[in-house]
């Protein structure tokens, strides 16, 4: 048998704040729309809906679970054609489109469009130490997935570790469900959070949030470690305790927990794009790479559009303007919206995240992990978490030759695992950078699909012998 | 009452235990909510592993899951589900 | 020092440019080893490494045997790992088709000496339980085995460290000037000389040939591959089909690599390929046919590289016509299973003495001459 093929006229990836309303602009403005996301239900990561009863069942107050709501109900009403529980596994160009594999439910479906806009949300970065590979460390994103979808976390005694505004909001959010946190420990000083202050206030309800969560906080007396981080952890088959180090003045402290949540900000989630050849550049809020596009989200590969933090990390907010700005763009682009029509319906999109980037800004600088942080880990610190390569096996095979990051995943099995190379290669290239000076370009794996490991049973299906058109034979 | 009776509603199977979970939930946070970190051994250098990133990235939580290996923290829990947490792992 | 003139100029640090250039310095010569990229990071470090007889053309049986030798030797004379497991290995039928393919294959490559004997489903099974019990016969071979193909750069590069060869990567040689004395090599940014050079460029033999103004034409395969992540023991021989267009085989740290030939997409020009989903749906397809329990592990990775291939699929093997001390080594179907042997037989042509088993002289590929002679290719 082989898989079906959908047609449209535009594909789009990821059905967060970006990637909804990027299909629901351009759906609204004529196109066929096929809307893919992972996940059970639209949202993305910080929309994401609440699937448990308890999770559902708790009163609606928070704004992005409201948004969430809002946005979920609209694609109802829209009748946008959505496939959820839906993984993307390829991405090609081909003379009259794009052709995304997916896999789902119904197996391996393949879209084809003449346009596709991705928005494929971020990763979480977290700065390896040793012990991090420890059951019962988790990312801090991994908190709030479980905080909206489940209204749950596991754990008795946790901490909060890393940076950025995640940690007060997870933090607070512990509190509420009765688990006080027995420390947070945050990179950042008063003078950093000072800084984005500023930011934060051309956003006042969402800084009225932030308030009121730091105001729990403090009310439940939890330990607040500034310009500190956690240098290790240790457990036999789960976690035990977390020592912190003070990055001012080194000095360390143990703590036994059986819960840490760490995390020091995100990285576009990029493996469309690069799958798909389009240019990237050094992102200079993040420090990693974003893929390169213009204001409407068009990206070197013609018909090929970026929105929300896959095109730089901008959070949740801003994604829905330029997902919607893609949207838009793509119908323009498809003929289906003149160029009047398309410059007055950007305006009030355009507007809004000029109005957003400060607040957007004031994150992205509490959540960016220095290089040097990443580079400094000890030697037995484990980087490809799949493969158990360590910081000092890391380093041995640039002594031994290693300039790039492809040789060093020859040298040492470095992202050749199930993750392929999406938690460690963005650590390692601060390594090999470190290192040896090497470019950012050749810091990066090339791009290898599938873009997640596939179940065989799924890819292939059912089939009989001669469903395989094999090739003729070599010549004896 | 009748609310939180349905919040207990199925069970699953982990190494041949019966564990209650909620409608809704991943196996990774049935699996987390009874105390269960430890779902397999990294295949290199044997280290004790669990979920991670609860995302879907990261992979941490690949186990078999009804014989095929799938994320716990990406598979909805469904009555009668036999995940298996010995042997899951090369 | 980039004018100083080498003995040997090798250009293309693949598996056969290494070990020419490896056992040349071994003899004495002093070295320079240039590649355009990194040391067995086209075809030589991207192959799925099978070192089978099964798939080896039938002339090249005798090489291919002594280089299996080689490889399942290589901590004696290489001096370094790259992960050689010698195993039985199997070629199924499926069809009565099949059966005939199999059979001439297996009395061909007999008769050159593979010690191959046609062999019951039931026989099969016991050697490889996991097998499709559907099959209708197997070949076997007791010589096969594969290599840890991405090894093979850091497992050569110490070696040729060692044995004092100027390792030069990044460095395309963009043109080549016969002098009387040897030949000035040009380079992006400067020049080198050699008395001798040895051009092994894999696929791009025929643009670097072009740098002499001779037309050989090469064919570009892309050649595509899958691995599935570590598993648990699944299989523990090298399976192949009658029609060649699979080869399987589980590494000991678990990961099954999934490979025959399928094709990608492919410039060997702008050096750029990829796999298609046709091909991995395909070949995965057949994979899972051939060893059912396949079914149940996942596809982490797929990739594609380079394979060349001269218009008989035998060996460009010996010196180039018309001028003195250029040599010419590669493009041979399967070559990495025969390389190690290949290019011991030409380093003992370069050294002046008599090969252990005949070369593959070009003079039979060779076309008419370009009409400018010394045109650049990039």
């Amino acid at each position: 048998m082989t898989p079906r093929t959908e047609i449209a006229d535009l594909i789009v990836i990821g059905a967060g704040p970006a990637g909804a309303n990027a299909a629901l602009a351009a759906h609204n403005a004529g196109l066929k729309v096929v809307l893919v996301d992972e996940a059970a239900q639209p949202g993305g990561q910080v929309w994401r809906a609440p699937i448990t009863a308890k999770a559902k069942q708790s009163p609606v107050k928070d704004i992005d679970r409201k948004m969430g709501d809002a946005l979920r109900q609209q694609l109802v009403s829209a009748n946008i054609h959505i496939l959820t529980d839906t993984q993307v596994w390829s991405a090609d160009r081909q003379p009259e489109g794009f052709e995304v594999g997916t896999i789902g439910e119904a197996g391996t479906v393949f879209l084809r469009a003449p346009r596709l806009i991705a928005a494929p949300g971020a990763y979480e970065r977290i700065l390896p130490f040793p012990g991090w590979t420890i059951p019962g460390v988790f990312g801090l994103a991994a908190a709030t997935a479980l905080l909206k979808a489940e209204k749950t976390l596991p754990g008795r005694r946790i901490i909060v570790a890393g940076q950025g505004p995640l940690l007060i909001a997870v933090a607070a959010q512990a509190v509420a469900l009765g688990l006080r946190p027995v420390a947070i420990v945050d990179a950042a000083s008063r003078a950093d959070w000072a800084k984005s202050l500023a930011g934060y206030a051309r956003q006042p309800r969402q800084l009225a949030r932030g308030m009121r969560w730091m105001a729990q906080l403090t009310r439940a007396r939890v330990p607040y470690y500034r310009q500190h981080e956690v240098s290790s952890a240790t457990g036999a088959d789960s976690l035990a305790g977390v020592t912190l180090r003070s990055l001012k003045s080194g000095e360390t402290r143990t703590i036994d927990v059986d819960t840490l949540f760490v995390g020091n900000g995100l990285t576009p989630a990029d493996e469309v794009f690069r799958l798909l050849g389009a240019d990237q550049e050094p992102c200079p809020i993040s420090g990693t790479q974003r893929v390169v596009c213009d204001e409407l989200g068009r990206c070197s590969v013609p018909g090929l559009y970026a929105a929300g933090d896959a095109a730089g990390i901008r959070g949740a907010l801003p994604a829905l303007h330029q997902g919607r700005i893609a949207g838009l763009a793509a119908a323009h682009d498809a003929g289906a919206l003149s160029g009047a029509a398309l410059s007055a319906a950007l305006a009030s999109s355009s507007r809004a995240l000029t109005q957003l980037q400060p607040f957007a800004d004031a994150s992205c600088r509490l959540m960016r992990l220095s290089g040097q942080r990443v580079a400094a880990a000890p030697d037995d610190t484990i980087i490809c978490r799949c493969e158990d390569v360590r910081a000092g096996d890391i380093r041995k095979a640039i002594n031994q030759g290693a300039v790039d990051i492809n040789q060093l995943k020859h040298f040492t099995r470095l992202g050749m695992g199930p993750c392929q190379g999406r938690i460690c290669a963005v650590n390692a290239a601060e390594i090999i950078r470190q290192e040896t000076g090497a470019a950012v370009n050749s810091t990066r794996l090339t791009p290898r699909g599938p873009i997640r490991p596939l179940e065989t049973a799924q890819l292939i299906g059912e089939f009989g012998y001669s469903d395989i058109p094999i090739p003729k034979p070599a010549p004896l | 009452m009748h609310r939180k009776m349905a919040a207990r509603e199925l069970s699953i199977q982990v190494d041949g235990k019966t564990i209650g979970c909620e409608p809704g939930q991943s196996v990774a946070s049935a699996l987390l909510a009874q105390g269960i970190y430890r779902f397999r051994t990294s295949p290199n250098d044997h280290l004790p592993r669990g979920p991670f990133c609860m995302m879907g990235a990261c992979q941490e939580c690949a186990i078999l899951i009804d014989g095929s290996i799938r994320r716990a923290c990406q598979t909805e829990v469904a009555e009668g589900m036999r995940v298996c947490l010995k042997g899951a792992s090369a | 020092m980039s004018t100083e003139t080498c003995d040997l100029a090798v250009i293309g640090g693949g598996v056969h440019g290494a070990s020419v250039a490896l056992f040349a310095a071994r003899a004495g010569l002093r070295v320079t080893l240039f590649d355009a990229d990194a040391l067995c990071r086209a075809a030589s470090g991207t192959n799925a490494g099978t070192l089978t007889m099964q798939m080896t053309r039938a002339a090249l049986i005798p090489y291919a045997m002594e280089a299996h030798k080689m490889w399942t030797d290589a901590s004696r004379w290489l001096g370094h790992d790259v992960g050689v497991v010698a195993c039985e290995g199997l070629s199924l039928a499926f069809t009565e088709r099949e059966e005939q393919i199999l059979s001439d294959r297996a009395t061909a490559r007999g008769a050159a000496g593979a010690p191959i004997r046609l062999i019951t489903p039931e026989e099969t099974l016991k050697i490889e339980p996991n097998a499709n019990p559907g099959i209708r016969m197997a070949s076997h071979c007791a010589i096969d085995g594969y290599a840890n193909a991405y090894l093979t750069g850091i497992a050569f590069r110490r070696a040729l460290l060692e044995a004092g060869v100027t390792i030069r990567e990044y460095t395309p040689v963009i043109g080549l000037e016969p002098t009387g004395q040897g030949y000035d090599l040009k380079l992006r940014d400067g020049k080198a000389s050699a008395r001798q050079i040895v051009l092994a460029g894999g696929v791009w033999l025929e643009p670097m040939m072009e740098m002499l103004g001779l037309r050989l034409a090469i064919k570009t395969l892309v050649n595509q591959l899958a691995v599935t992540e570590r598993a648990a023991p699944l299989m523990r021989t090298v399976v192949c089909i009658a029609s060649g267009l699979l080869s399987l085989k589980q590494f000991p740290h678990g990961t099954v690599v999934i490979g025959g030939g399928w094709q990608g997409t492919g410039d060997r020009d702008t050096n750029s390929h990829r796999a298609t989903t046709e091909s991995m749906i395909g070949n995965v397809r057949l994979a899972v046919h051939a060893i059912p329990r396949l079914r149940q592990t996942r596809i982490v990775r797929s990739w594609t590289g380079f394979e060349s291939e001269t218009a008989d699929a035998l060996p460009a093997l010996g010196p180039i016509p018309g001028f003195e001390g250029a040599w010419i080594c590669g493009a041979v179907h399967s070559g990495y299973t025969s390389a190690p042997y290949t290019a011991h037989c030409l380093t003992q042509a370069i050294l002046g003495g008599e090969p252990d088993m005949p070369l593959f002289p070009i003079d039979r590929l060779l076309t008419a001459p370009l009409r400018d002679p010394q045109r650049s290719t990039h």
